[in-house]
């Protein structure tokens, strides 16, 4: 790794004086959370740094805030993003949720296979009634509430890590993670991984909502 | 009374008690193949009860007779006749005796009669029926039957090993994996009986029971008829939120885009007499419990516990529930 590539591992690839100026008014304050979010999860131009961790753009602002909740109340744990969480009030994370809600999808692309994702496809969208499994898409779909995530161009490093957790049970302490909870336990490595990649190359248009649209690309 | 006379007393009265609750006892037999189990208990019972008089009889003769009966009982012949003779003759005729009974109630696959099929899974019942133009009608935890005609339970199980038992009606039949068991019910008159899972099948099994109610031919067909039919609700709020919160994915409500085939039908779950295979009564509060806290209610259950719902989310969508008339 050249010293370049770690800097911009480290710090991301934003500039410095951007992420400086957090005591500005509101406008550059939010800008400037952003700047700190972005080091790692891209902006609404940037991909994120890196497949574990998770793309924000497009999702809506109900589950981006309820995930710094549960960040900053330890419902959810993570070294990395627990103490950033915490270090907000929540304006700012409504501030950076609303940023985020607001940007548009990105696409994304799994290097897995076409039949692993075809295999995924199919789970996601009738899932396997034998086993128990419910079609991911019934939630996390167009059809689903706005308070269930959009999955489509996720990363599925980051996907396959969090279905994981959920089966270890590490993520069932919200009532949100209780009803993945027991699915996940349905999952074998496989399937995870075949959804994972499936959801990864999914196109995020095919997640418009029919209604109960929260914040939409053209409210930009 | 001292209290270990209360505990006598009490446990001689206990098998008397086992014929209050008549919904669910095999001393309450309401159809032909129930009433020859029963025929057959009482056959035992009272067998068994003259076999034990005549011992204690002749234990007490043995001990305090006068010497001439104690002798007359010493005798071999008694001991060859009241030994062996004895049992080998009315063990013989017992067997007989239950082999022409309990075959009686197996059903020939040839029977021309009314079929249901049964399939037991973890912990519920899913009942499908067939209507005249061979529509299949998917419904859960509950049996209708019409009276006075035989009805052919074909049993099967989507997991584990499971038993159906509806004391009332029939004897127990295990519900096998991968193969059909059939059972012969009729109803001899008009009434609702309970029965459960009488094979211990994981978790829940205690919690898995169902209703069944004989009704007459007419109204049965009345009845599935609408059953057949799609759901009827007008309550938009309730069905918008069952449709986004994901239940579809596993529940179907024929007539509406919940095509779920994981859990129970519940397109018509207002009607059922319980709720959750019998666990609970049926209405919108038990719903909205269900709805929150059924692992609590039913530990192990397949279906995640939603407490992402408002009061009034969860008011709005039991309501819409116990409306699928």
């Amino acid at each position: 790794m050249s010293a370049g590539e770690y800097r911009a591992m480290a710090e991301g690839t934003l500039e410095r004086d951007r992420a400086a100026s957090i005591d500005l008014p509101h406008v550059d304050r939010q800008a400037a959370l952003v700047a700190e979010c972005a080091r790692c999860h891209g902006d609404a131009d940037t991909a994120p740094q890196s497949r574990l961790v998770p793309r924000l753009s497009g999702q809506a602002a109900v589950y981006l805030e309820r995930a710094l909740n549960d960040y900053a109340a330890g419902f959810r744990q993570s070294g990395a993003m627990q103490p950033q969480a915490v270090a907000l009030d929540e304006k700012d994370r409504a501030d950076i949720a609303n940023y985020y809600a607001r940007a548009a999808k990105q696409q994304g692309q799994s290097p897995a296979p076409a039949d692993q994702v075809e295999r995924g496809r199919r789970i996601a969208n009738n899932g396997v009634s034998r086993e128990g499994i419910p079609a991911c898409l019934e939630c996390h779909g167009a059809r689903g509430k706005t308070s269930f995530p959009r999955l489509a161009g996720q990363s599925a490093r980051y996907l396959a890590q969090q279905l994981k957790l959920w089966r270890a049970g590490h993520r069932a302490q919200t009532a949100q993670g209780a009803i993945m909870a027991p699915i996940a336990i349905r999952l074998t490595d496989r399937q995870i991984e075949d959804v994972a990649a499936y959801f990864e190359n999914r196109n995020p248009s095919d997640d418009a909502r029919r209604s109960d649209v929260e914040v939409s690309r053209d409210a930009r | 009374m001292s209290r270990r006379s209360k505990v006598a007393v009490l446990m001689i009265l206990l098998p008397f008690a086992a014929g209050c609750r008549e919904m669910q006892s095999v001393l309450a037999p309401a159809g032909p193949e129930a009433e020859r189990i029963s025929q057959l208990f009482w056959a035992m019972t009272w067998g068994a009860a003259a076999i034990m008089a005549g011992l204690i009889a002749l234990t007490a003769v043995a001990l305090f007779g006068p010497s001439r009966w104690r002798q007359a009982i010493a005798s071999e012949r008694l001991v060859v006749g009241a030994g062996i003779i004895f049992p080998i003759g009315m063990l013989s005729a017992l067997l007989g005796y239950g082999f022409t009974a309990m075959s009686a109630n197996a059903p020939a696959s040839s029977e021309k009669a009314m079929r249901i099929a049964v399939i037991g899974e973890q912990w519920w019942w899913r009942v499908i029926y067939q209507t005249r133009d061979g529509r299949r009608v998917e419904s859960a935890n509950e049996l209708r039957i019409p009276v006075g005609q035989p009805v052919i339970l074909e049993l099967t199980s989507a997991d584990v090993i499971h038993s159906l038992w509806i004391p009332t009606l029939a004897g127990k039949l295990d519900m096998i994996p991968g193969r059909t068991t059939r059972l012969r019910v009729i109803a001899s008159k008009p009434g609702v009986s309970r029965g459960q899972c009488a094979e211990y099948c994981g978790g829940a099994h205690a919690l898995m029971s169902f209703h069944v109610i004989a009704t007459d031919a007419t109204e049965f067909e009345a009845w599935l008829g609408r059953e057949a039919a799609g759901a009827q609700a007008a309550d938009r709020k309730g069905e918008q939120l069952f449709q986004g919160s994901g239940c579809g994915a596993c529940h179907a409500i024929r007539g509406t885009e919940a095509k779920g085939t994981i859990g129970p039908d519940l397109t018509h779950v207002g009607s059922r007499l319980s709720l959750a295979a019998a666990a609970l009564p049926n209405d919108a509060a038990s719903l909205a419990r269900w709805i929150r806290d059924n692992q609590h209610i039913k530990p192990d259950n397949r279906m995640p516990p939603y407490r992402i719902f408002s009061e009034q989310e969860l008011a709005d969508l039991s309501s819409y529930l116990a409306s699928l008339k």
